[in-house]
């Protein structure tokens, strides 16, 4: 036993197993490529391709109603590749027979087979059509170009705008604003490109653009109005239509440099394909997007958020202290112009020092939506210590697939503010301001203060009238008064006045008795009657009453001697005639001499006092 | 008969009142339902029974919600021309003046304005009231001076009457400016949202007869009244403050006084 030569052999083993591993891992392919487009009359290559492996005995049938003109041509191709330190190999033959077609139809290319490491690999039969010669319609040199056929690349030809063109792709052309669509933008070419360059680029008018990775390759063959072409797409975006209206959108231009071939003879049969390169401009195509106002009215806080989105707030902490910085976060997510959105306005109080939000936007790309997350900010700082209600909002946005407006309400935080550190400046007191005035509230209980007749009273009939009637009262009054005051200032006239009176009213109740002829009472009434009068009129009581004192008192008055003794006479017969009988028939007489007494007793000069 | 026709006429009145108060509670509770469409007809409604300082002075706030400040002036001043002292319709009316567009310079003389603070004072017929009482106060006066034989008591009844007199004079006085200012046909408010005032009584015809650019809720006096013969517009000479005067055209402005 070697040791060296086990370690050999292990190696040699270890290299074998990974060989059949790199094998396994790349099975040998044996298929066929069918022609495209195939003319009545046309010459066409059919070509066997086998694949990581090499082949032998390779067996092809003829074609049935073609001419096979020769062939097999065989071209071998071979690529090696390490990919993360691991070897990658791959083969490729290709085996190409050139036909003729004879006639117009549909051909089946029958079951090939090839051997490859003692295992024959069999192609699918494969179907292709011949189409007349009339399909055509042109000569040879004036059929449509096409990508693998160089015969219709020739120098000479004019390039058509259809053959090199750049065409919008929209993926959607009825849209509301700030609703995204995806606008690709791509050359179609049937030549081969040797050189591309933009003099014009594409323009975007109304709309606001959000670029996707594209790498401008031309890479693939597409399918259009039953050509085949070769495809870059040179921009890949989406834009957000920025007002209504039927918006346009140009391609751009581009100078284009062609690969055309020239046939160079080289006597006989030979010819020779040069490459000629030959510069075109392409022109612009545009397109045109409808695009849909936002329905009215917009709702109140609507800042022009087009998708679906969710919203909600976040605030950091839990303690907040005046001078001291704290964070409400607000996170907008879902699908729409998230990058465009503006920055929500967030309701905080008056006392508090606010600063710029920031924002941050993080978006990616699905289909033709963007899909991402907006993350504000918003730093503020308590400048007094107190209860606060901050972040009540609402984030309003337009629902395009449900054509109608949506609101998320975010929720309030109540918070405390207390007293933090203390600042170089720190205020003791500050006067109270008023944050804001409004008009006053209704006053309630309006009911019992309403009145139909709102003259003011100075205008109404009756004010001067309870003037003229106050005045009238007054009058009246002061008249009285003085009436009263009169009187009130002389007691002897107002005995006198009495006096008379009682008299008078004595001298009724005698004149009563009179018509009643009872002498004896009328002459008791008359005489009581005029001791009454006396009595009052001279100031005397009646217990003095005596005709001495009458006399004397009615000569102090200044009575003439003939009243007096009038008087003194009657009141002497009234005494008299009560005990005389018979004396009725000088009633009359009497009574006349008691109404004569008191009329001039009554006419006396007041006496001078 | 007449007995049930008394019976259905009290019915009648009574179902009225309570119709008229159900129509300003109900507009109250509009109004605090912030429903200020409703609120506004309710209480035009409840006019129609009635008027009063604080139910024009509710009309005034409902205006002024609904975004009217020229409706809501005119109706504060109304409720202070029945009221001068109802103080929130004076405070609303400074604040709305001080939120619409014009801001006119001085108005009156110091005298006069002082006067008309003077009759303000007092509800509005709080100076005829006192006139009266004051003069009842002095015939009572002059009647103690006639009646009493107490020498103090006469003194007192004679310059008690004398100076009730004197104080009579003057609140009769009061009470007619103060019942001038409620009944004053020639104060009104620009009702709509803006109006070029003319130089003359017709609507200006070039720039040059543009004269003051007036705007919704500015209080203007109405000197003189002419009819346009042109289209038949009633045209109003009016002084904005005491150094501006222009035409108006009269359906631009609503009086706060109409009979």
């Amino acid at each position: 036993m070697h040791p060296p030569r086990t370690y050999t052999r292990l190696l040699l083993t270890l290299v074998a197993l990974l060989a059949t591993a790199a094998l396994q891992g790349a099975a040998p392919r044996f298929s066929v490529v069918p022609p495209r487009t195939v003319y009545e009359g046309d010459r066409f290559a059919v070509t066997y391709r086998l694949e990581n492996g090499e082949g032998t005995s390779l067996q092809v049938s003829d074609i049935n109603g073609c001419t096979k003109l020769y062939g097999p041509s065989t071209s071998s191709s071979r690529s090696f590749s390490v990919v993360n330190g691991r070897t990658e190999s791959s083969s490729r033959y290709e085996y190409t027979y050139t036909y003729r077609a004879d006639r117009a139809g549909e051909f089946t290319i029958p079951e090939a087979s090839i051997v490859v490491d003692g295992k024959r690999l069999t192609t699918q039969p494969a179907r292709f059509t011949v189409q007349p010669a009339t399909a055509r319609g042109t000569a040879p040199g004036r059929r449509p170009t096409t990508i693998d056929n160089v015969d219709t690349q020739q120098s000479g030809r004019q390039i058509g705008a259809d053959d090199v063109f750049v065409r919008i792709i929209l993926s959607r052309s009825s849209v509301y604003e700030q609703e995204p669509i995806e606008c690709t933008i791509k050359l179609y070419t049937t030549y081969n490109i040797s050189a591309f360059m933009p003099t014009v680029q594409p323009a975007f008018d109304g709309f606001l653009i959000q670029e996707l990775d594209n790498q401008a390759q031309l890479n693939r063959e597409e399918q259009l109005n039953g050509r085949t072409y070769l495809t870059a797409v040179l921009k890949r975006c989406l834009i957000f239509p920025q007002k209504s209206g039927t918006l346009t959108i140009n391609s751009g231009n581009y100078d284009i440099t062609v690969v055309q071939y020239e046939n160079i003879s080289m006597g006989g049969i030979m010819t020779v394909r040069q490459p000629v390169e030959k510069q075109i401009k392409v022109n612009s195509n545009s397109a045109r997007v409808q695009v849909k106002p936002l329905p009215q009215p917009q709702p109140e806080g609507f800042s022009g958020a087009v998708g679906t989105f969710e919203a909600s707030t976040r605030l950091v902490g839990n303690t907040f202290r005046t001078n001291d910085a704290a964070t409400l976060i607000y996170l907008i997510s879902g699908t729409g112009n998230i990058r465009y959105l503006k920055e929500p306005v967030v309701d905080f109080p008056d006392e508090f020092e606010q600063y710029t939000p920031k924002s941050d936007v993080q978006t990616h790309v699905i289909g033709s939506n963007v899909t991402g997350t907006m993350t504000v900010e918003y730093t503020f700082v308590p400048q007094t210590t107190g209860d606060f209600r901050i972040g009540a909002g609402r984030f309003v946005y337009f629902d395009p697939q449900a054509a109608q407006y949506r609101t998320i309400n975010t929720p309030q935080y109540d918070i405390k503010v207390v007293k933090g550190a203390e600042t170089a400046v720190s205020k003791d007191q500050e006067a109270i301001s008023a944050k804001n005035t409004d008009i006053r509230h209704i006053l309630a209980g309006t009911d019992a203060t309403l009145r139909r007749d709102t003259t003011p009273i100075v205008d109404r009939w009756w004010y001067p009238v309870v003037y003229i009637l106050i005045l009238a009262a007054l009058a009246v009054t002061l008249l009285l008064l003085a009436r009263h005051a009169r009187r009130e200032g002389d007691v002897q006239g107002m005995r006198l006045a009495r006096a008379r009176k009682v008299a008078r009213q004595r001298l009724r109740e005698a004149d009563a008795k009179l018509r009643a002829r009872d002498a004896d009472g009328f002459y008791e009434a008359t005489h009581r009657a005029l001791q009454g009068y006396l009595s009052d009129k001279l100031q005397l009581p009646l217990s003095q009453l005596s005709s001495e004192s009458i006399d004397e008192r009615l000569a102090e008055r200044g009575a003439p001697d003939d009243l007096r003794r009038r008087v003194l006479d009657t009141l002497e017969q009234c005494q008299m005639a009560r005990y005389t009988p018979g004396s009725g028939e000088r009633t009359d007489e009497v009574y006349r001499a008691a109404g004569d007494i008191i009329n001039d007793i009554e006419n006396l000069k007041r006496p001078a006092r | 008969m007449t007995r049930y026709l008394l019976a259905l006429i009290c019915l009648a009145l009574a179902n009225l009142t309570a119709a008229a108060q159900n129509d300003a509670a109900a507009a109250d509770s509009a109004y605090v339902a912030e429903d200020y469409t409703r609120a506004l007809q309710l209480y035009q409604e409840a006019l129609a029974d009635g008027n009063s300082a604080t139910l024009q002075y509710n009309l005034g706030n409902t205006w002024y919600r609904l975004g009217r400040p020229g409706q809501a002036i005119l109706h504060y001043e109304r409720a202070l021309r029945l009221d001068p002292t109802l103080t929130p319709a004076r405070e609303n009316l400074a604040f709305v003046n001080s939120r619409i567009t014009d801001r006119p310079g001085e108005r009156g003389t110091f005298l006069s304005n002082l006067l008309d603070a003077a009759a303000d004072t007092l509800p509005r017929d709080g100076y005829a009231w006192l006139a009266l009482t004051l003069f009842l106060l002095a015939a009572a006066g002059i009647v103690l001076y006639r009646w009493s034989s107490v020498v103090t008591v006469r003194k007192a009844g004679f310059f008690g009457a004398i100076a009730a007199l004197v104080l009579f004079a003057i609140a009769l006085f009061l009470a007619l400016r103060s019942s001038a200012i409620a009944t004053d046909t020639r104060q009104a408010i620009v009702t709509k949202s803006s109006t070029i005032l003319s130089t003359a009584p017709r609507a200006p015809r070039t720039r040059a007869e543009e004269a003051i650019l007036l705007h919704e809720g500015t209080r203007v006096t109405i000197l003189d009244r002419l009819t346009s013969h042109a289209d038949s517009t009633v045209w109003l000479d009016v002084e904005v403050d005491n150094e501006h005067r222009a035409w108006i055209n009269a359906d631009d402005v609503t009086l706060i006084y109409d009979r």
